[in-house]
């Protein structure tokens, strides 16, 4: 057990605030919106399904059309938006990563926390040479870490970083001494 | 029947009994998993009524055959051996599976003795390690004895780094030291205090149709009683009553469960580990390693504030409630008094004690505890407008679902139910308000929630894993944020607090677990890395 309790001066601590972030790929942007556009295509199939399964009355179908159109479109300009600026920034010792745009949330993540790295995309991610970059802790799904819309040289280079970091660390992981 | 030895190559199989243990767990298994199937809807009347009595015992002989077989050939197929610090399963009937697990990757012990292993002197062991959801090894049927040498062996190791044969001589010398033991009016009161009654309430609902039916079914002979006819007249008397009736029977089975669960509750400190010791019928045996301790969280239920009782709830990795898996992930010390509930935290982290009190395992020293606000610096408040924004929140909600039933069924009662939820959302929210609160001690950080009942986490800012600042629309225009902590064993929130704080707390956090990792691969200056 460590009994280390010495006494911190929040003045000489390194400032999250004052860390500069990068944004992440510009091509992030325009795939948020496909990406969003493609998730909305369920309700686009089932409002053209409505006047034939339900019997609206007059007047009802276009205004129901007319909403979801005004919500889509907010959806689709909020997650451009959005996107635009989610940004990162690695530090010798963690890696923060920031986004949200009604809602926003910064997150640091202590290299020593890290389990593993993983790096996945999707066909949609392939068509904008986007990867995303997942580090994975021992708090489980809450405490696991997502870097989206990074191009993949970019990842690449995050990725390495990271592992050199984590061996430097000598953190052990989950995997050791279980399998 | 001859108890197995170590054969070539140290492999050992279960113990003979395991063949009846294995097929007694599969059948109590098998019924607890249907009987709400064959209860609910009254299935299994039905069931026994279309294909007769004689057909239904033929095919649940039929079913034990199988059973008991299965039983045999997993047992012929168990096979577990030590090799040095590492334990090796191999096990199962159609995939073949080996696991091996490391004694410095394990976090829990637990040895079990149900009743019906009791005859034969075999017990249940098992144990899990970090990031594992469900119980990562169990040896179903191995002798006390041998579980007792698997327990020193695979927790000493892990706890001193040691050679497990030193080990073994330095807890044989040494005898565990006692901590607490509860007592008949402890449990009692644990069992008053705890939610069990919740939890009997959730399984009992199974059986809620069938005894309605029952009910119905002998409404006529019923309805003859004197007492029944009068209740029938007044439904405001019948309604009480019933809710009345009901209340007591659920604390009373919480008050059983507690003491089936906690009777002869004993914790004791072993060297770097905590062991506890309880049940009635189960008897079980749980190993906590404080290497592994994560977070330490203080629960007082509304009843239990009441009468000045709660629990502790010991957490290790993973963040996921422990289900039916026999060794789990909470390590809970019952029918705490506040006083023993401070004494005991200052147990699991000698250093959380304040400085000048010296003495860290005298309970006179730590009287200036940090668990509740009678006691040292009382916890802060969150800023008061995640008052105005939780009521808010209720309030909206109440509404929303008020419309909604209101469309959907027609009844514009529940408007009236929304307009209610409007006016107690204000005082809700003022509860929730008193209840959340935070305090620092040292490296430690208190969190407390709760509406009527209290929650507190305490654990060591090094031992989070992440931390994330959080910030509403709302917020940022009033300098506010929510800070969230994630750590191995769960989350901790502190909603509404000033954003200066929130760095500063965020910042410190990043730090302290920064720290302890840098002497590894020495000393490394802050400053941002080159993208």
């Amino acid at each position: 057990m460590e009994l280390s309790n010495a006494p911190v001066d929040p003045n000489n601590l390194p400032a999250l605030e004052e860390v500069e972030l990068s944004p992440v790929s510009p091509r992030f942007a325009p795939y948020r919106l496909f990406s969003r556009l493609m998730s909305l295509l369920p309700l686009v199939f089932l409002l053209w399904l409505l006047p034939a399964i339900a019997d609206l009355p007059t007047g009802v179908y276009p205004l129901i059309l007319g909403v979801a159109a005004i919500l889509a479109s907010a959806s689709i300009a909020l997650a451009w938006l959005e996107a635009r600026r989610r940004t990162f920034a690695l530090r010798e010792q963690d890696l923060i990563y920031h986004g949200g745009l009604v809602i926003q949330h910064t997150t640091v993540l202590p290299f020593a926390r890290i389990q593993h790295v993983e790096t996945a995309s999707n066909p949609l991610e392939r068509s904008f040479n986007l990867v995303r970059v997942t580090c994975f802790t021992a708090g489980g799904a809450g405490g696991d870490l997502v870097i989206q819309g990074l191009e993949r040289e970019t990842a690449e280079r995050v990725r390495e970083y990271l592992l050199e970091r984590i061996r430097a660390l000598n953190v052990p992981t989950l995997q050791d001494g279980h399998d | 029947m001859t108890e197995p030895t170590a054969g070539a190559n140290g492999w050992r199989r279960l113990s003979p009994w395991a063949v009846s243990i294995l097929f007694i767990q599969g059948v109590i298994r098998f019924m607890r998993e249907n009987i709400p199937l064959l209860l609910g809807a009254g299935a299994g009347a039905t069931l026994v009524e279309r294909i007769g009595i004689r057909e239904v015992s033929l095919v649940t002989s039929l079913l034990l055959l199988i059973a008991a077989l299965l039983s045999l050939l997993y047992y012929r197929r168990f096979r577990f051996r030590l090799d040095d610090d590492t334990l090796v399963v191999q096990k199962g009937l159609m995939e073949r599976t080996e696991l091996k697990v490391s004694a410095d990757r394990v976090q829990h012990i637990a040895i079990e003795q149900p009743f019906y292993m009791r005859p034969f002197g075999v017990v249940r062991f098992s144990l899990d390690t970090p990031g594992g959801i469900t119980t990562e090894v169990e040896l179903p049927g191995i002798r006390r004895d041998l579980a007792e040498k698997l327990r020193v062996t695979l927790a000493g190791a892990r706890t001193a780094g040691e050679s497990p044969a030193t080990t073994e001589q330095r807890t044989a010398a040494a005898a565990p030291e006692s901590l607490f033991r509860i007592g008949p009016a402890a449990i009692t009161l644990h069992g008053l205090a705890s939610n069990h009654a919740y939890v009997a309430a959730a399984a009992l609902a199974p059986l809620i149709q069938p005894l309605e039916r029952i009910a119905v079914r002998h409404l006529e002979g019923l309805a003859e009683l004197p007492w029944l006819q009068q209740l029938m007249e007044s439904p405001l008397l019948a309604l009480s009553g019933s809710i009345a009736v009901l209340l007591v029977v659920l604390v009373m089975l919480s008050v059983v469960v507690s003491w089936l669960r906690f009777f002869g509750f004993h914790l004791l400190r072993d060297g770097g580990r905590f062991i506890q010791r309880s049940g009635l019928l189960t008897r079980r045996e749980q190993t906590l390693s404080s290497a592994k301790l994560q977070s330490v969280e203080w629960v007082e239920t509304a009843v239990g504030r009441a009468l000045g009782r709660g629990y502790l709830i010991c957490r290790q990795y993973g963040g996921a409630p422990a289900g039916a898996d026999h060794a789990g992930h909470k390590f809970i010390v019952p029918g705490l008094d506040r006083e023993t509930g401070r004494w005991l935290c200052h147990v699991f982290w000698p250093d959380l004690a304040p400085a000048e009190t010296g003495a860290l395992q005298d309970r006179a020293a730590v009287e200036a505890g940090p668990l509740t606000t009678n006691s040292g610096p009382s916890f802060r408040r969150v800023h008061v407008h995640y008052r105005r924004v939780t009521a808010l929140r209720f309030g909206l909600l109440g509404i929303i679902l008020a419309v909604i039933l209101t469309l959907t069924s027609g009844h514009t009662a529940w408007l009236l139910a929304g307009l209610a939820a409007v006016v107690l959302s204000w005082p809700v929210a003022h509860l929730r308000w008193l209840a959340v609160g935070w305090k620092r001690r040292g490296r430690y950080l208190l969190v407390r929630r709760g509406l009527l009942g209290r929650r507190t986490t305490l654990f060591p800012l090094d031992h989070m894993q992440a931390v994330t600042l959080r910030q509403s629309w709302f917020q940022r225009r009033h300098g506010l944020a929510t800070l969230h902590f994630q750590l191995a064993s769960g989350a901790a929130s502190l909603p509404f607090i000033d954003k200066s704080v929130a760095l500063a707390l965020a910042n410190e956090a990043v730090y302290r677990v920064e720290r302890l990792a840098i002497p590894r691969q020495g000393a490394l200056p802050f400053r941002q890395c080159p993208q």
